[in-house]
């Protein structure tokens, strides 16, 4: 995953506005209400999640609604895939293993 | 979108299910297979009671990551039910600080002898980071990959 998602996570602020956007999308003065931020902040950090490519914005009636980049979490659950391919290459020691304890059984 | 941080495994292993068990409970055997190749398991403490803490730090020996490095991973028993089921919870640490949080529930099951495992992770609090964590071990499975095919290639 590209470092400069990271940095975008990385500010405790950003990390809640994406774990909220997560649940469903959200304009910005409900994200500010929730997280007892100012509004004006709120936009700033938008800006760098939407540079970052996490999040994206469509006009709605007249407000602005963000939403979570659906290529973005594509790109989080290749993490995960990631993370299952290390517990199967583990599993596949773990039979190398069982195979000598059997074979020490035999002697 | 899927908040998918769950992950089931299972493996039929033609293997008691006492020694399946004991793989997972017995440091020095889970030295030998718990780390990605190219890792080695310096250290490897594990202490088999409920609230038993576990300890062990891998080390980048190949150098996939940073030759040296070392990987700890703490966790504590919060299940044993021998030789049914162990519920443990733990967290990969890097730079002093968790990657990300596992609560694993493993299960074995006796089928015609052999043994049915069953590994169920919940994956949470993930830091930026977490990838390169991940990152390295990756490239040994890579590395892996690319011995098969020159191998079966000959």
């Amino acid at each position: 995953m590209n470092p400069v998602i990271f940095q975008a996570l990385a500010e405790p602020s950003r990390f809640h506005i994406v774990e909220l956007l997560r649940d469903k999308p959200r304009p910005v003065g409900e994200l500010a209400d929730t997280l007892h931020i100012r509004q004006p902040q709120v936009s700033k950090h938008l800006k760098v999640l939407a540079d970052a490519g996490i999040v994206e914005v469509h006009p709605q009636a007249n407000q602005r609604i963000y939403e979570l980049s659906p290529k973005k979490f594509q790109e989080i659950d290749a993490w995960l895939e990631k993370y299952r391919t290390l517990w199967t290459q583990r599993f596949d020691a773990l039979e190398k293993v069982l195979e000598a304890e059997k074979r020490k059984l035999k002697k | 979108m899927p908040d998918n941080k769950k992950l089931t495994i299972t493996r039929v292993y033609d293997a008691p299910r006492d020694m399946v068990f004991n793989a997972w409970m017995d440091p020095e055997l889970v030295a030998q297979w718990w780390g990605p190749n190219g890792f080695t398991m310096p250290i490897c403490e594990i202490e088999p009671k409920v609230g038993g803490k576990i300890y062990m730090v891998m080390e980048d020996s190949a150098g996939l990551i940073k030759k040296g490095s070392r990987y700890p991973m703490t966790g504590e028993f919060t299940e044993i039910d021998t030789p049914a089921k162990i519920v443990y919870t733990s967290a990969a640490i890097m730079n002093d600080k968790p990657m990300f949080d596992n609560i694993v529930t493993v299960t074995f099951e006796e089928e015609d002898g052999k043994t049915k495992m069953t590994v169920h992770i919940v994956v949470d609090n993930v830091q930026p980071g977490a990838e390169m964590a991940l990152a390295g071990m990756e490239m040994g499975w890579n590395q892996q990959l690319d011995k098969l095919r020159d191998f079966l290639s000959k």
